[in-house]
């Protein structure tokens, strides 16, 4: 009974914490989940944190340094919204305004994060969060680093999905 | 030019080895296409190098500082909207953050390396973070309505104007940048057009030159490298289709008469050239339905398409003689040729290309042999051939059987009809082709290397005889055999001599046979040949004594016992005339060389009587003396024509 009432406080407390947490991503498209369809979807970090992370270790123009990331797998993210479709492109928006068109079966084999952690802190809006879509930009092939770097749009916020039926 | 890239085979020219200067000329296109490919692919990485370089002018230096004076400009709108109560605090600070977050991306070493040749700058973006650091506080705690908004934009306003001069600046520079970029673009756009197009131009020239060297060994590869005639090869591409479509045609092989002689004679080059010539003008000779071909080496085949009837192939025939009979000079020697033809005609003689060029071999063997200008394939050669195929078979099992009898003709002294010896005639019955002749006998043997066989089962049945022939006490009694060419070599004598004393016989009891044309082949070795012989004790007689052509220098040397006239020599001389005038002169010749003569064929009295008269002692042969007696006859016949010594 114990167990029980601890499961259900931290239910509670999870509510509450989402009830007051801001969103930090909103999803646009053809969205498939849990057998219903929607056309957008508001994401919080702890919403984000909840679904299959990945890992990614990098260097690229903006540190120094190789970075240790963290973040939702993007690929498993499309596969679970986007499943009964074939996703064409992705356009992300910046908080700023930044906007880029991404053509998704050429990013996708990177295996892209939505990043949130970087060397283990939680990214903010003062340091290109709260979320960066990374790449491993080091393993990008040199030809296509050019293009590459302007689909790490930093400062995340919305993504909105163009798909086609399979 | 045409010297450098001929687009033939010149006969007798390069062996089929590549020019020099054309081997220079595909290094220097090969060079060429080299450089170019290089060149291009250097051009190329430059482009790219370009391109990078557009990039990161684009998005680095000039991006930031846009970026950085926009949000800087819309913080400072957003102070003024909260002041007026339009937006809330979370607005504010939303604007606040991205204005922060632009400034370390300023800030990093990356930046502040390309900004080494602007301290002002870098300056500049030092203050500006500080001083946006610095309002954090004021930023949280900014109220509608307060007063405090005008710090906030006094601290950053005066940062507006050097940002959109550094802006501008920036956007001016990247301008300057694009033209001279573009400058640059359309160069190295140009060079790589220029280094693609001569890459094509060499790679067209250089496939070009490979596609005439192709070209050049398969027109080798059809034709014979010596005189340039289409090979066997291109002979069957033409013949095929002709076959295909049933289209009658003649084949004429033909060769040079004494050709091997001339190899022999006078070496490979001028039987080479001697070649050409002789192919040449055949080929200047044909007429537009001919095609000429060398399918083995000295056979020239002519292939006449649509001949059909003799008529026109002796037309033809005729006309390639005459195309031959101007003399040719060759290294100071003079040459008249005389062809050899073999005709077979499609599709009356064979049905297949294999067929027609054995057939037309066949005829050409046959001229060769019977000394003929030309022949025409029959079917009865190919009897011919096949009957002696079938005897070559037959004959060993005969030599082991009885199918072979022997036959001797007594040679008789005369004047005195004494009999001296015994010449060995063999006899084939054979059981399909009834009896077969001494002289078809000794045509197969040499022709299936069956002749020493022959000769020693002779020599055998001779050996085993003699001793029972010889009347005790009586003058020796010799038996004359014909020796094979093939036999006739040196240590000849080893193989005869054991055989003899075999049977406990002398060397005198044997006498051989040498034709006079194989003593005239090699006069050295033959020489060597009859003295080995000589020395062992056994005689010699020369055959066709007149009808060959002896080198009468060397025929006195020759260690022989007798000369042997051929049977035309003794006949017709009954009375007085041109036969007899040519008897007496080879008895003249005879005396000249001290040799005592065998005349063969002797079948006439009257005939005995002309020799008679001649006043020489001599062996005579022939039904007027003594006919054809088989082994079991000749005891008897011996005791009656032997006078005792």
């Amino acid at each position: 009974m114990k167990l029980m009432g601890r499961i259900l406080m931290l239910l509670l407390l999870s509510w509450q914490a989402q009830a007051t947490e801001p969103v930090v991503l909103t999803l646009f498209g053809d969205i498939q989940l849990d057998e219903r369809q929607y056309d957008r979807l508001d994401f919080t970090l702890s919403e984000l944190q909840a679904m299959p992370q990945a890992d990614i270790t990098t260097a690229h123009p903006w540190v120094t340094e190789p970075h240790h990331y963290r973040g939702v797998d993007l690929n498993r993210l499309m596969a679970r919204l986007f499943g009964h479709r074939r996703v064409v492109t992705l356009y992300l928006e910046a908080l700023n305004g930044f906007s880029v068109a991404i053509d998704w079966p050429q990013l996708s084999p990177f295996a892209p994060i939505l990043a949130w952690q970087d060397d283990g802190q939680t990214m903010n809006r003062r340091n290109k969060g709260p979320l960066w879509l990374m790449l491993p930009f080091d393993r990008v092939p040199r030809v296509q680093q050019a293009d590459f770097l302007h689909f790490m749009a930093w400062q995340l916020r919305v993504i909105r999905v163009l798909s086609e039926p399979e | 030019m045409k010297r450098l890239f001929p687009s033939y085979l010149r006969t007798g020219g390069q062996y089929g080895r590549m020019h020099p200067f054309k081997l220079v000329i595909g290094g220097l296109l090969l060079l060429g296409m080299s450089i170019f490919g290089s060149g291009a692919i250097h051009t190329l990485m430059n482009i790219r190098q370009h391109n990078t370089l557009l990039e990161q002018r684009t998005y680095e230096t000039p991006w930031s500082f846009m970026q950085l004076r926009q949000e800087m400009g819309r913080f400072l709108d957003a102070v003024q909207l909260l002041h007026a109560g339009a937006i809330g605090q979370d607005d504010l600070a939303l604007r606040y953050d991205i204005l922060w977050s632009r400034l370390p991306v300023l800030l990093n070493s990356e930046f502040r390396d390309t900004l080494n040749d602007r301290p002002d700058l870098w300056l500049l973006i030092r203050q500006i973070d500080t001083r946006v650091r610095g309002l954090e506080q004021r930023v949280a705690e900014l109220q509608p309505g307060s007063p405090d908004y005008r710090f906030i934009l006094a601290e950053l306003t005066p940062y507006l104007e050097p940002l959109s001069r550094t802006v501008t600046a920036a956007m001016h520079g990247n301008a300057r940048f694009y033209a001279q970029y573009d400058q640059a673009y359309r160069q190295l756009g140009k060079r790589l057009s220029t280094q693609i197009v001569c890459l094509f131009i060499t790679l067209v020239l250089l496939l070009l030159l490979l596609f005439r060297e192709l070209r050049r060994y398969w027109i080798q590869q059809l034709r014979d490298p010596l005189t340039g005639l289409p090979n066997r090869f291109a002979l069957q591409r033409r013949m095929a289709p002709m076959i295909e479509q049933k289209v009658p045609f003649s084949v004429t092989v033909l060769e040079l008469k004494d050709f091997t002689e001339h190899h022999h004679r006078f070496g490979f080059e001028v039987a080479d050239r001697l070649l050409q010539a002789f192919s040449q003008r055949l080929l200047h000779s044909l007429q537009s339905h001919e095609f000429i071909a060398l399918p083995w080496q000295e056979g020239v085949v002519v292939v006449a398409r649509g001949v059909v009837s003799l008529e026109e192939v002796r037309a033809q025939l005729s006309r390639f003689r005459q195309a031959l009979t101007d003399k040719v000079s060759i290294n100071t020697h003079d040459f008249y040729m005389t062809p050899i033809m073999g005709v077979v005609l499609y599709p009356a003689d064979a049905d297949n290309l294999v067929d027609l060029l054995a057939r037309g071999e066949l005829a050409l063997e046959l001229c060769k042999r019977e000394r003929l200008p030309y022949v025409f394939f029959d079917p009865s050669l190919l009897k011919e051939m096949s009957r002696r195929q079938q005897l070559a078979r037959d004959l060993p099992a005969a030599l082991d059987g009885s199918g072979l009898s022997l036959q001797l003709r007594p040679l008789i002294e005369w004047p005195g009809d004494h009999c001296c010896g015994l010449q060995a005639l063999l006899n084939w019955h054979h059981p399909g082709f009834g009896i077969i002749s001494m002289a078809e006998l000794i045509r197969v043997t040499e022709q299936y290397q069956l002749s020493e066989r022959l000769f020693m089962w002779l020599l055998q049945q001779i050996c085993r005889q003699l001793p029972a022939w010889k009347i005790p006490g009586g003058p020796s009694l010799f038996v004359s055999l014909a020796l094979p060419p093939a036999m006739f070599r040196t240590g000849l004598e080893q193989v005869i001599v054991p055989v003899l004393q075999q049977y406990g016989l002398s060397a005198e009891a044997l006498v051989l046979d040498i034709n006079e044309n194989a003593v005239t082949q090699d006069t050295r070795e033959a020489l060597a040949v009859m003295k080995g012989l000589r020395a062992a004790g056994i005689r010699m007689a020369l055959t066709e004594f007149g009808s060959g052509c002896s080198a009468w220098g060397t025929l006195s040397q020759l260690p022989i016992s007798w000369l042997k006239l051929d049977a035309t020599f003794c006949s017709g001389i009954e009375r007085k005339g041109e036969p007899r005038r040519q008897l007496e002169t080879l008895f003249a010749l005879a005396r000249l060389l001290q040799q005592p003569l065998i005349c063969c064929g002797v079948e006439h009295p009257a005939e005995l009587g002309v020799l008679e008269e001649m006043g020489q002692t001599l062996l005579v042969q022939g039904d007027a003396v003594g006919e054809a007696l088989s082994a079991v006859e000749v005891g008897d016949w011996l005791k009656q024509h032997r006078r005792p010594s």
